[in-house]
Parts: C-alpha cells; structure tokens; sequence
C-alpha cells in the first residue's frame, strides 16, 4: 500500500525539490500527528488541505467518547460520564455517546463549542436523561451542536440555550406528560435577555437552529425569555412522528 | 560511523549502573549489526537495539542472528533515531526529566522538515513510542495556527477538492467557527 502511494505521489510530481513525503505516512501516524493539534481552528484547518486530510483529521478515532460499559474504560478518550468527557474536552472537540442505556444529564454546562453526537443508528437508541429536581439536561453557553441524541427530562427543560449558536439536528426532544406537564418545556432560550450570563460571555448570533428534530410533551416546545423570537417554523407529519425544523433568532 | 566514537561513554556508563556478576556487564557491551535497505551497516550496542521493539522481537525469534536487515529503513532517518535512542538510554540511567526535555526539544527544532517526516516512518516500523510522540507533537507544532494554504504549500500537497467540496466542508465545519476570529 505504502509503495502505491508513493507511486502515486511521483506520477503527480515528478522533480518537485518542495517535495515532502508527510503523505507517504499511514493513516495510523498522520492520525497521532492530527491528535496532538486543538480542534480549533488547527484540525479544522487541516481538514481543508485535502480529502485524504479530511477523512482522517475528522475520523471517529480522534473523538472522544462516553461510553458505560467498564471494558472500554481504559482507552484513552473514554469517558464514564458526559460530564467528565466535557470537562476533558477541548474547544472543536467531537463527543460520540455510546447507544444504549440511559446517560445521566444534570444541569451539565457547556461552556466551550462542542459537538454532542450519538453513537446509534437512530436518535432513540441513545438517551440523555434529566432526573427530576435539575433545570435542564443541558446548558449551553457557547456554541454547540447536537445530533442523533434523545433528550428526556422528567421535571425541567431538556435544553436550556442562554447564550452561542445551538445546533439540534436529527434529535428527540421529550418532556415527560405528568404531573407538572406546564412547568417544563422542551427548549428554553434566555439568550439576549438581562441575565449577568450573556453579558459576560458575550457572543454575536445568538440563536438557536432546529432540524429534523421531535419534540413532545412541555407546556410549549420553546420558550423564549430573551430577545430571540421563533422563526421559520416547518413541520413535517410522518405517519408516526411529527418533525420540526425552525430557528430562534433574533428579528 | 558516529556509533564508534559514542561507544565508550556509553559503556562506561552502563558498567556503573550495574556493578554486578560478569554476565550482567557484559551484556551491555555486545554489538548487534543492523542493515538499512540501502546496505549501510549499523553496529549498535545492545541496550541501544532492544529499545527498537520491532529488532527486541526480531530477536526473541531469532536468537542466534546477529545482523538485523531492516527492509524498510533507509540509512539517514536510521542514524538520527540511533542518536535519539542513545540519548534516551543514558536518560533512563539517570532520570533528569528537565534535561531529557531539553534535548527531545533539541532533537526535533534542529531537523529539517523532511527529516521530521522521513523519521516518523521509522520510528513507526522500530516501534520506538517515546520517539513517535515527540516526532509527531513536533509535526503537529509546525502545523499549528497555520492557514491551509500555508500548510499545503509548506508539505506540497496538492488540493484535490474542487471549489464546491471546499465551501461544503467550510459549511458543515461553520458551527465551529462561530464566535473564532478570522486569521
């Protein structure tokens, strides 16, 4: 394989004296170099050199990852929890949590741009839950962006967005029916309102994009508390579930 | 080559490490003859060889060798990584992690960029792992806050996205983006 790829290379150039042989690495060395770069802006940079720098610099192999289960523990990038790995994460990072059972998620801050993916095929097959007694599963303060997850919470929001640019795609969001049906709602925004919050961490665009995205049960599915208003509301009914696609945003 | 003249501080050094019975100091001073695939020869000690994992196993199967043909490794990269190797043996005799520091630092800022690159894939094939990692993190340091056309022309890598691919991926990869300044 190693010859091929060279072979290739020299067809291409043939007496290049700027020639460097950094693509006759295999994928395994070029992966640790990628590791040892920050996610912003250096790994997204190099995803741009070329496609094989794209397929390896965003390569699951770089993410981190939730996982329950004790074997995989000792691996490195493998967190017992979503809160450890987002503490441990840095800035750009991508976070797969493991399908399958119920992930606990309790007032977690994100304060850094992350992207929170699900490791199954289908949204339902990787749960985030909120417990009763927490405002929200999730808290954003920066941007982030969320796919293939479900998100439940039994007393609460699942996703309290109070400041960045939230991206929901592909996900479920479920608010628990009984008892306290009008206390909870699925998404609350308190972005561009008076809070201490979004004025210390002061960010342009505020705003929250949904795609694809369920969500039931809440006294509404957004509520707004700051100065974004819901925009651009499509929905489509399928024969089972009904999908949104909307945007919060600023008027 | 070089190995003559390094051997006998290292020699010194290992026989006062381990003052014991005859076998054990004598270990240290056999040669093993290493063979790069444009047939230079390498004699190296053997503390030096048994850091290659790849040479350690080449051994433990073969016992009663005594030249290690390495098909894949030509003579310059093989040189330098001896060079490291001997320096991180004399660090292991005698732990000083501010001054092994120094010199891995050394080590990678006075290379070339190709010597850099053409190091990794020995490092790699000898799975020497405390090599690697200084190898790669100092690859990943010249990348570092660098535009990428900066780094395609600084590898002379040709682009193979087409101008739709490229705005594609800026829109996909955009959510990181938000709220990062402009270079």
């Amino acid at each position: 394989m190693e010859e091929q790829g060279k072979q290739k290379k020299k067809d291409k150039k043939p007496l290049s004296s700027s020639f460097c042989p950094i693509n006759n690495l295999d994928d395994g060395c070029l992966m640790h170099i990628f590791n040892f770069l920050s996610p912003i802006p250096d790994r997204y940079n190099t995803a741009l050199v070329c496609h094989r720098w794209c397929h390896l610099a965003c390569h699951p192999r770089l993410w981190l990852r939730v996982e329950q289960s004790a074997k995989y523990l000792s691996e490195p990038g493998v967190f017992p929890s979503i809160e450890k790995a987002v503490s441990a994460a840095r800035p750009g990072d991508t976070i797969l949590i493991a399908s399958g059972g119920r992930h606990l998620a309790s007032n977690i801050q994100i304060n850094k741009p992350l992207c929170l993916i699900g490791g199954g095929e289908l949204p339902d097959e990787t749960t985030l839950l909120c417990s009763r007694g927490s405002d929200s599963a999730l808290e954003f303060i920066s941007t982030c962006k969320l796919a293939n997850l479900t998100v439940k919470a039994e007393l609460g929001c699942c996703l309290l967005h109070r400041s960045g640019r939230l991206t929901i795609d592909s996900c479920i969001l479920q608010c628990e029916e009984n008892p306290l049906d009008y206390l909870s709602c699925p998404i609350i925004s308190t972005a561009g309102g008076n809070e201490a919050v979004s004025s210390a961490v002061k960010t342009k665009g505020d705003r929250v994009s949904v795609s694809q995205t369920r969500i039931e049960g809440g006294a509404k599915a957004v509520l707004t508390n700051g100065d974004l208003t819901l925009q651009q509301v499509r929905v489509i009914y399928a024969r089972t579930f009904v999908y949104f696609w909307f945007d919060v945003d600023s008027q | 080559m070089s190995s003559s003249t390094d051997s006998p501080t290292l020699t010194t050094e290992t026989t006062q490490l381990s003052p014991q019975p005859d076998t054990e100091t004598a270990k240290p001073t056999k040669k093993i003859t290493l063979k790069s695939s444009d047939n230079q020869i390498f004699e190296v000690e053997e503390s030096v060889a048994m850091e290659f994992a790849t040479v350690k196993s080449f051994f433990e199967d073969s016992p009663s060798t005594d030249t290690v043909p390495l098909p894949n490794v030509t003579a310059k990269p093989l040189s330098q990584v001896i060079e490291f190797c001997k320096e991180q043996i004399k660090f292991k005799a005698n732990p000083d992690e501010a001054q092994k520091k120094k010199y891995n630092a050394e080590f990678v800022t006075e290379k070339s960029d190709k010597d850099l690159v053409d190091m990794i894939p020995v490092a790699n094939y000898l799975e020497i792992k405390d090599l690697l990692d200084v190898l790669n993190q100092a690859v990943a340091d010249r990348i570092e806050n660098k535009s990428v056309e900066y780094v395609r022309s600084f590898f002379g890598i040709d682009n193979d996205f087409t101008a739709e691919e490229e705005a594609a991926l800026r829109r996909e990869h955009a959510w990181a983006y938000e709220g990062v300044d402009e270079d």
